[in-house]
């Protein structure tokens, strides 16, 4: 499967608009003791607050939070940045959300919750960056990958708009390119 | 914010800046929550050109320096009638409440920033006919944003999503009766806001000794550490008078803090709390 899972204490994942179905898929292959925190930055519109996280609870074992700033990071659950907040792991191992400018048009940013998550848990770090319009998320993979964490991109050939996974590639040494089904089995064979 | 074009430091070049400005000017960066302050120091040597923190410390002897470097890490990211369902809370429950029980009512916005909420409330109130019987205080720790929130003079580019934020939170009546287009700027009516009280305030150093019916405090925790947060947050518990309310941003929290048990949330989902007892 892939080299190093057994080091792998936090998932971060991130993605634009059009990862939403995939993220659902995701979560829903997931089993209720899964122990690993998942970390998610998804690109969301700033006056939709609610709908996305309902229909992925619909589906998941898993509790999926938006948190509230300062909230712990916990084993087996999963975290989405709330609409209009960046989202960042602090290093007492908890979230702290903030207002700060948009970036690459964005708040979330995947960019700072991937970088953060990657200072964090260091090679600790499983970072998973799907389908997106924009390079934001690029720059958290390379943070990542300095790190010493393992990095994997959504194969750009099944990517519904691929400049996302791409962009990472550009800069970074991506460890792995994967389509979701691959994603989902890594995550299992993480789960051990 | 470009991540990519400011100066990566790591924490403990952090730990150096925190350092300095403690020993110079007394002011405890510490106690901020330190990815968002890490990210607002890379920004900042970014933006002047230096090469590392060394470049800050030497610069940071002078306290034009600090202050103008203090300006540039407090976020000011704010709009008018943001959270649009809280304002539909305020104008429907809290400030009916507030009014019909009280011949005046004070209110403290304690980080106005560049004055957006504090005009959004005083749309709310002169179109609830309360503006009037309200006393306003309006604070910040930033002398340019206080400066700014007096002039109501806003981008006119922010008005459609005002205007998005106004009608979704409720009201009835038209935004734009409330200002005049002026180049590329729109003006809002000073008269809305001629008897508000602006000044600097800092949340940490200073005390505030006024009491208060409704504070409002929005996303302005969040920057700092839980402890700075309960320090914070007492100090503005004791500001509010007993069956007072204070508003917090949509994603904060006392839940956190034992030490303000005294406020009971009325709203979870847009972070109202009332005092129930001194």
């Amino acid at each position: 499967m892939i080299k190093g899972r057994d080091k792998i204490r936090a998932v971060v994942i991130g993605g634009s608009a059009g990862s939403f179905p995939l993220m659902g898929k995701i979560f829903a292959s997931l089993p209720a003791n899964f122990r690993h925190p998942i970390i998610v930055a998804p690109h969301r519109l700033k006056h939709v607050r609610h709908g996305f996280v309902e229909a992925l609870r619909l589906k998941s074992a898993l509790e999926i939070i938006e948190p509230i700033d300062k909230q712990k990071i916990e084993a087996g659950k999963i975290y989405i940045a709330p609409a209009n907040y960046h989202m960042s792991a602090e290093p007492d191992v908890y979230l702290s959300l903030t207002t700060e400018d948009m970036r690459l048009s964005s708040r979330p940013s995947i960019d700072i919750t991937l970088s953060s998550v990657g200072e964090l848990y260091k090679e600790n770090t499983l970072g998973i960056l799907l389908t997106g319009a924009n390079k934001d998320g690029a720059y958290g993979m390379k943070v990542i990958n300095d790190q010493g964490g393992i990095t994997i991109v959504q194969d750009p050939s099944t990517c519904m708009v691929d400049t996302m996974p791409k962009s990472a590639m550009e800069i970074t040494q991506i460890d792995y390119v994967m389509s979701v089904d691959e994603i989902i089995k890594v995550l299992l064979s993480i789960n051990r | 914010m470009e991540l990519d074009k400011t100066v990566p430091v790591t924490e403990s070049d952090l730990g150096k800046v925190v350092a300095k400005v403690r020993r110079n000017f007394g002011f405890e960066f510490g106690d901020y929550a330190i990815s968002s302050f890490k990210r607002r120091v890379e920004r900042y040597l970014g933006l002047k050109g230096m090469q590392d923190v060394n470049d800050l410390c030497l610069a940071l002897r002078s306290r034009d320096v600090f202050d103008e470097f203090l300006k540039e890490i407090t976020v000011n990211t704010t709009e008018l009638f943001r959270d649009p369902g809280m304002w539909g809370v305020l104008r429907e429950k809290i400030l009916p409440k507030l009014f019909n029980k009280n011949d005046r009512v004070s209110i403290w916005h304690a980080a106005c920033s560049s004055g957006e909420e504090t005009m959004s409330m005083a749309i709310t109130l002169k179109e609830l006919g309360f503006l009037d019987r309200a006393d306003i205080v309006a604070t910040d720790i930033n002398e340019d944003m206080v400066q700014q929130a007096q002039s109501g003079l806003y981008m006119a580019w922010r008005m459609r999503g005002y205007e998005k934020n106004y009608i979704e939170s409720g009201a009835s009546g038209d935004l734009s009766k409330h200002y005049d287009m002026v180049g590329a700027k729109v003006q809002f009516d000073i008269n809305l806001i001629k008897n508000v009280q602006y000044k600097t305030f800092d949340l940490v150093l200073d005390t505030q000794f006024k009491k208060f019916d409704l504070v409002l405090i929005r996303n302005v925790l969040i920057y700092f550490n839980m402890d700075l947060q309960e320090k914070v947050l007492s100090g503005i518990n004791n500001a509010l008078n007993p069956k007072g309310y204070l508003v917090l941003g949509a994603q904060e929290s006392i839940n956190w803090h034992k030490a303000n048990d005294n406020l009971m949330a009325i709203n979870n989902q847009f972070k109202v709390y009332k005092k129930m007892r001194d």
